[in-house]
């Protein structure tokens, strides 16, 4: 037996809570008249409870940050990755350089007692005079990787260190302090100013890539300077760098 | 009184984060669950609903103030998770049991039941139907915001939904609930 369409609106209606009170009267009235609609109307109620009865799913906890990270993500990146990529090695040297101070400072405590015995493979050894004031010429090395040139000048009080450096790995650049000496500050090509505080001795830096760069620092009346260049394990050159020649 | 919709569709234009955090906060739990029914698959929906979010935040400056921010956001849920479950139509893939809010064990067995009968009901249902079966029953939608999600007359939804139930009923009779 079919029921009538307009008893089956009725019925919906009823279940979504739309249904008007004359409405209701009518459809009740039907209902209990009619065996098969009763059931009818029994089984699509059963049917819209057991919608209700599946139940939220939760989502996973891990979700809104994924939506964050998703939509930020993309926004923030439009904004920081350009100036990023327009400053490659300074921007990301700067946070590297304390870090890798640091770092250094412990391989450092590693590595000079090594390299101070016996250098496996010593790339460039020499000693740099430069004439008080400057006019002296730049000691270039080149080797595992690594090239690039050194010119130390030399004025009352103070020793300027002007470095070029190429290299496709990771470098250390590690200055033995002399009596007297102090490190001052490091000058990037771009003009950036970087002060730092260095314990002991010694001042290393960690580099990669394409750079040139100025280091100062302050000086008694005899300055020496000892500077090593390390990559791989290896020495790239060893030079000191002292007044007179 | 609590922040509308509006305003914070305004407010995230203006670059506040917090307020785009909060429409996730307030839509993310139905747009996961209208696209876990409609895909049938926890992963599919975690995918969709991040999409979503992804989505109407690009498109925000093309909502229409004068609709509903959520109507237009559900019928994004919506249009992608149907998409979802077109590119996954043919990739067979292993069912995982979603959590859900759970009373107590025994409850819990027999609501996994029934939920397991309806999922499976409502991927036989057709496409229509299975959408206006969600929108009412999972993501609570009457009639007239129904037709606003879907941008059809309301009759229409009163009769899909009517001719879905029926044949919901059907389906859940065959599988013996």
């Amino acid at each position: 037996m079919r029921i009538d369409e307009p008893y089956i609106r009725l019925m919906n209606e009823e279940i979504d809570g739309v249904i008007s009170e004359e409405n209701a009267r009518k459809l009740a009235a039907f209902v209990m008249s009619d065996p098969e609609a009763r059931r009818y109307y029994e089984d699509l109620r059963e049917t819209v409870r057991a919608l209700g009865e599946a139940g939220e799913v939760e989502p996973p906890p891990e979700l809104r940050e994924r939506i964050f990270d998703a939509v930020y993500g993309q926004s923030g990146g439009q904004t920081v990755q350009p100036v990023a990529a327009e400053h490659s090695f300074w921007r990301s040297f700067v946070p590297a350089f304390a870090a890798g101070v640091a770092a250094g400072l412990i391989i450092f405590a590693a590595i000079r007692p090594l390299t101070d015995r016996s250098p496996k493979e010593p790339g460039y050894e020499a000693t740099i005079g430069a004439v008080e004031g400057g006019g002296g010429a730049a000691e270039r090395f080149d080797a595992y990787g690594v090239k690039g040139s050194v010119l130390p000048v030399f004025e009352r009080g103070s020793i300027t260190v002007t470095m070029s450096m190429a290299s496709d790995t990771e470098a250390s650049i590690l200055f033995d302090l002399g009596d007297g000496v102090s490190f001052e500050s490091i000058r990037s090509n771009e003009g950036a100013d970087y002060q730092m505080e260095v314990d002991g001795k010694s001042l290393l830096l960690v580099h990669g890539g394409d750079a040139e760069f100025i280091i100062r620092f302050r000086s008694a009346d005899t300055p020496a300077l000892d500077l090593r260049i390390f990559a791989g394990g290896k020495t790239v050159a060893a030079m000191r760098l002292s007044t007179g020649g | 009184m609590a922040t509308t919709d509006s305003s914070l569709v305004i407010e995230t234009l203006n670059g506040d984060r917090e307020a785009f955090g909060m429409l996730v906060e307030r839509y993310e739990r139905q747009i996961f669950n209208l696209a876990f029914r409609i895909c049938g698959d926890y992963e599919d929906a975690m995918d969709v609903t991040q999409t979503v979010f992804v989505k109407a935040f690009e498109r925000l400056r093309t909502f229409d103030p004068s609709r509903k921010f959520f109507s237009w956001l559900y019928r994004m849920g919506v249009n992608e998770s149907l998409n979802q479950v077109k590119r996954q139509s043919r990739i067979v893939r292993v069912e995982f049991d979603p959590p859900s809010r759970s009373p107590g064990p025994e409850q819990q067995v027999i609501r996994e039941q029934a939920d397991g009968l309806v999922q499976s009901a409502l991927r036989r249902l057709g496409e229509d139907y299975r959408v206006v079966i969600i929108l009412r029953h999972f993501v609570d939608l009457s009639y007239s915001q129904i037709a606003d999600v879907l941008a059809i007359p309301e009759k229409t939804v009163k009769s899909r939904l009517y001719s879905a139930r029926q044949r919901m009923k059907e389906l859940l009779t065959e599988a013996g609930l």
